[in-house]
């Protein structure tokens, strides 16, 4: 839901010979890093796809890291796997990992073929530490950050209500949240940042007056339990970038394009279906609350599901751009805006070394009734 | 001499520690089979902090936070510790007062501190007070155990001599039970030191102030590996070298009321 959400915690016990203590406790905090850069739980971990000859359409298992839990945020992966799209493209499993990880390090270092991710993580990714990574297509034509409030507490409906109030940041959210108030001139002496997890608790029990949230997840989970909402987004207040975007490495767009257009091909046909209207949301739901999310703690609800479902399609999968071009492509234009928004954020990237649009468009070209 | 020689061994010990350290790293690194996108070198972070274009920034971006870690974990420190003494000089005064604070202090050692912040967070808000009610617990029960210790090990003999001589119970706790506590205090003080910036490094992803457990979590969303690195590093360095500083202290002290420094 976020950049990317990790917690770490350290942790010390007083011993008695000095040397041996602190040759520990940074053995400890050594391994603690380590393991942290290998833990996935997938399978296809050796990294290879076995795609070599790929004219057979025979790509055999992908892994797939997702930038959240289960929920109907993926209404159209659960559709593509459980309806076969994935296996019609050739591929013989899509194994989906769920988040919040560092989508970006995942895919990088072999540990999924493709991840959700959203254009500045991949940016900050690509710029400050080298990452071989490119986005190829966007799920998401606009981000779903907002500052969520509640009518009767904070009223947080222009980004000048800010001033005064007291602001739930998640700490990886805190440069992108710092970018929003750059790009509205707002000067971030004026409110108070208070950190905050994805809680909603703090927002309900009026400890805070704002949270940084997702306009489709905790917005309708705080509107379910029957609170009066306002919504802030960043995509229409100075900051649009696409998310949901999918990433993937270069080495794969050079060396597999067709595994890439595949992959494409099956999540655009997944995610029509899952934006066909009223059936189209209930589908995407009912997959995400009955079987792929099912084991969530606390249980998903189907209200809020179809809600998130129908919410996502009509905000952000769609837009006119898809509606001529068609889902995941991405114009000259918006690439440039979202390069715009990724310097608001103090990254410095072109857009040729984070955004690669020929393969999607390439996919539209073979498959021209998926335009629908 | 013997300051001298109170002051070499620490020096040596810490020659020592760096030593391994950077040979842990480097072995762990390799044995780890960590990716090299997510791994860094000891000489890679060196050459980040020393001897890069823009290495100026990169030590600022670093030595800020832990400039505010060290206040943190100063605060943690003092509270812990000034707390255990006083509940430990009170235990040694009045027996009731161990049952009293015992049973509290089990339940704030043995309830995970990560399990308590959001109630602390509750209770005192996101300041000053929760680094200092954090940091100080992780310091206070190590610290109170010790101390309290120390002040019971007094025989009776010593504690009849005071009293023969017309001595309060006062005098009793200056001339003899708070020197003869020394070894067991300046022990709570080593164990404090790296137990208070543990416990601000998590007290500080409840707290506002650009400090290391932010900077941490900040960086990785941002895929900054050099920054995480350099700040764990500096880190770890600064918690040996106050460990060092509160070694040496003893040793010098403990020589001058002339018991035998361990």
């Amino acid at each position: 839901m976020t950049l990317s959400f990790r917690s770490r915690r350290l942790s010390r016990k007083g011993a008695r010979r000095t040397a041996l203590q602190l040759t520990a406790v940074l053995a400890v905090a050594t391994l603690s890093l380590a393991a942290c850069g290998s833990d996935s739980e997938g399978s296809s971990s050796d990294g290879t796809s076995p795609s070599a000859g790929a004219e057979g359409g025979d790509y055999g298992d992908v892994s797939v890291q997702l930038s959240w839990i289960k929920n109907s945020e993926f209404a159209g992966e659960f559709i593509a796997d459980s309806k076969g799209y994935y296996s019609d493209a050739g591929f013989s499993s899509v194994n989906l990992l769920a988040g919040p990880v560092a989508q970006e390090e995942i895919v990088a270092t072999g540990k999924a073929e493709f991840g959700l991710s959203n254009a500045v993580s991949t940016a900050a990714a690509v710029a400050n530490s080298g990452f071989p990574l490119k986005i190829v297509g966007a799920t998401y034509q606009k981000n779903p950050f907002s500052i969520l409030s509640l009518a009767d507490k904070g009223n947080i409906a222009t980004p000048a209500d800010l001033c005064g109030k007291k602001i739930g940041v998640q700490d990886p959210n805190l440069s992108l949240f710092n970018a929003f108030l750059k790009a509205n001139d707002i000067d971030p002496g004026c409110l108070t940042i208070v950190p905050n997890s994805f809680d909603i608790s703090p927002l309900e029990d009026k400890q805070i007056d704002g949270l940084v949230a997702y306009l489709t997840n905790e917005s309708l989970l705080v509107k379910g339990d029957g609170f009066d909402t306002v919504d802030l987004p960043f995509a229409d207040n100075g900051l649009p970038f696409v998310a949901e975007t999918v990433i993937t490495t270069d080495d794969m767009i050079k060396n597999n394009p067709d595994e890439v257009k595949a992959f494409l091909k099956a999540e655009i046909q997944g995610w029509t279906d899952a934006c066909n209207g009223d059936t189209g949301y209930e589908e995407g739901a009912k997959l995400a609350v009955d079987d792929y999310g099912k084991d969530i703690d606390p249980p998903l609800e189907l209200d809020k599901e179809i809600e998130q479902s129908k919410q996502q399609c009509e905000l952000l999968v769609q837009s006119d751009e898809t509606k001529a071009n068609g889902l995941f492509t991405m114009s000259p234009e918006m690439i440039d805006a979202n390069i715009a928004s990724i310097k608001e954020a103090g990254i410095d990237i072109t857009a040729d070394d984070l955004f690669d649009s020929s393969l999607v468009d390439e996919v539209y070209a073979d498959n021209p009734d998926l335009k629908g | 001499m013997t300051a001298l020689k109170a002051v070499g061994r620490p020096v040596f010990n810490l020659l020592f520690v760096l030593v391994c350290l950077v040979i842990a790293w480097q072995v762990l690194l390799n044995v780890g089979g960590v990716n090299e996108l997510v791994a860094r070198t000891p000489e890679q972070v060196l050459t980040w902090l020393f001897n890069d274009d823009s290495a100026r920034e990169n030590r600022s971006a670093v030595l800020h936070p832990l400039g505010q870690t060290l206040i943190d974990a100063g605060i943690g420190f003092a509270a812990g510790l000034l707390a255990a003494t006083a509940v430990a000089t009170a235990t040694y005064l009045w027996k009731g007062v161990e049952a009293a604070t015992m049973p509290v202090a089990m339940i704030v050692r043995t309830v995970p501190l990560v399990a308590l912040a959001p109630i602390i967070t509750l209770v005192v808000g996101n300041g000053f007070w929760t680094v200092a009610a954090m940091s100080g617990i992780v310091v206070f029960f190590p610290a109170l155990v010790t101390i309290s210790f120390g002040l019971r090990s007094v025989t009776q003999q010593m504690v009849d001599v005071v009293h023969v001589y017309g001595g309060s119970e006062s005098a009793v706790l200056r001339r003899v039970a708070f020197p003869h506590a020394l070894p067991s205090f300046f022990a709570a003080i080593r164990i404090s030191v790296p137990g208070a910036v543990t416990g601000a490094l998590i007290a500080e992803f409840y707290t506002t102030p650009d400090s290391v457990g932010k900077a941490v979590n900040q960086a990785l969303a941002l895929y900054q590996y050099d920054t995480v690195w350099a700040l764990l590093v500096v880190t770890t360095l600064a918690s040996i070298l106050l460990y060092m500083v509160a070694q040496l202290l003893e040793r010098l002290v403990l020589t001058r009321y002339g018991h035998v420094a361990g």
